[in-house]
């Protein structure tokens, strides 16, 4: 193995583990190169760097200008499982629950009654057996939805599928102006049994600064089976919410 | 209609508490003024909000974002005097790596690396953010720039070690 070789190979190597990460020619490499190691250390350094942070009030003013600069309302389109939603909100809805939710939504679904049967079609998905019909379903919950965050909280802790239980993370995002949500981040992180929900649960409860969850927080960083990379992510993660707010 | 209007707003609302954070680190790396980049972070999401009809179905939500944040600094970028190309003498002997390490170690608050990082061209400046981003894989970086994975990681091997050496001379020309 050459000097570009292994170059290379320590551009995929875990950030968390740095030198220990690597195995076999590489790891031989390293211990025999110095030019290499100087190279993995910068690597090491760029990665670390601290994230810089926008002013406190940004997010209030970003809020006010979309207020004022909301476009025209969009003509109601018709989509293929029989509810009239906007365009639009099914686009951004989409964004909200990223690729694995716009998967599901482009299968065929069950036709739902309009109205008030809304709700309980959408509940129907979110029960249902198929992993499909369940991201379907929790890409359809809006915050005005609040009786579902209990079966929320169901589906990120048993759901057999690890994307649905992901989906779901995103979708309590929708409910975070309610205290009922924070103050059971914590428990809901103790239970967690799968490292991608666990740490998808950290991002939630460091947006919303639930301190409370932080007990779970340090017994995860502890005692979890995470990779290096998600281990840095959850210290990380504690060292911010150990800071005062600002 | 009321409801659903809001309701749009909300959603924008939303993606924006979740990544508006990484997006203005990635912008301030880029250009390294903050007022300015709390601008472009706004304008990113308002395009968001106008664009979500382009989003692909199938693809990820993120590479999508980086991408009309990338728009938004070209559009920013077209309005200054053109990148001064960078001089790095082709034919300077490698730094010894011992002496780079030290240098490297005693870089406590990363205030060398950062102007190191500064210093770059643009295009190799974007490349060790975007790739040194845990949200992005080399496949989305690929995608964003229209190239491959493995074409990426040479680009981004390439990018590091003119860090390096930009950081060395730096270091020199102070000491
Ligand atoms: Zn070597």
């Amino acid at each position: 193995m050459n000097c570009e070789q292994a170059q290379l190979e320590c551009l995929d190597l875990d950030q968390a583990q740095g030198l220990d990460g690597a195995v076999g020619e590489l790891k031989a490499h390293l211990e025999g190169c110095a030019e290499c190691r100087a190279y993995l250390r910068l690597d090491d350094h760029l990665r670390a760097l601290p994230t810089p942070e926008p002013s406190p009030d940004l997010e209030a003013r970003f809020m006010a200008r979309l207020r004022i600069q909301a476009p025209p309302t969009p003509r109601p389109v018709r989509v293929s499982w029989g509810w009239r939603v906007s365009g639009l909100a099914a686009a951004l809805l989409l964004l909200i629950g990223g690729a694995a939710l716009d998967r599901a939504l482009r299968r065929e679904a069950p036709r739902a009654e309009e109205g008030d049967a809304r709700m309980q079609g959408t509940l129907r998905l979110v029960h249902s057996p198929l992993s499909a019909d369940r991201m379907k379903g929790l890409a359809l919950l809006d915050a005005g939805d609040r009786s579902v965050q209990e079966t929320l909280f169901s589906l990120v802790e048993r759901d057999p599928d690890t994307q649905v239980r992901l989906a779901a993370v995103e979708a309590l995002y929708l409910f975070e102006g309610d205290p009922r949500l924070r103050s059971q981040l914590g428990a809901a992180l103790s239970r967690q049994d799968r490292p991608e929900v666990q740490v998808a649960l950290v991002d939630l409860v460091v947006s919303l600064r639930e301190r409370r969850a932080l007990e779970a927080m340090r017994r995860l960083e502890r005692e979890g089976k995470l990779s290096g990379g998600q281990r840095s992510r959850v210290q990380a993660a504690i060292a911010q919410l150990d800071q005062p707010p600002m | 209609m009321a409801h659903v209007q809001a309701g749009e707003t909300a959603h924008v609302g939303t993606l924006f508490h979740r990544h508006h954070r990484p997006l203005f680190g990635y912008l301030y790396r880029m250009n390294g003024h903050g007022p300015l980049c709390e601008d472009l972070v706004q304008e990113v999401f308002l395009r968001v909000l106008r664009y979500a009809h382009t989003f692909k179905p199938g693809s990820a939500f993120k590479p999508w974002l980086y991408q009309i944040a990338r728009n938004v600094l070209a559009d920013h970028w077209k309005r200054l005097p053109p990148e001064v190309p960078l001089a790095l003498d082709s034919a300077a002997e490698p730094p010894d790596p011992d002496h780079f390490l030290q240098r490297l170690e005693a870089d406590q608050d990363h205030h060398n690396l950062l102007s190191a990082l500064a210093c770059l061209p643009r295009d190799k400046r974007e490349l060790l953010l975007l790739s040194r981003n845990p949200d992005l894989s080399y496949e989305d970086i690929a995608g964003l720039l229209q190239s491959t994975p493995g074409a990426i990681k040479v680009r981004v091997h390439r990018a590091l070690n003119d860090l390096k050496a930009v950081f060395f001379r730096n270091q020199e020309v102070r000491s």
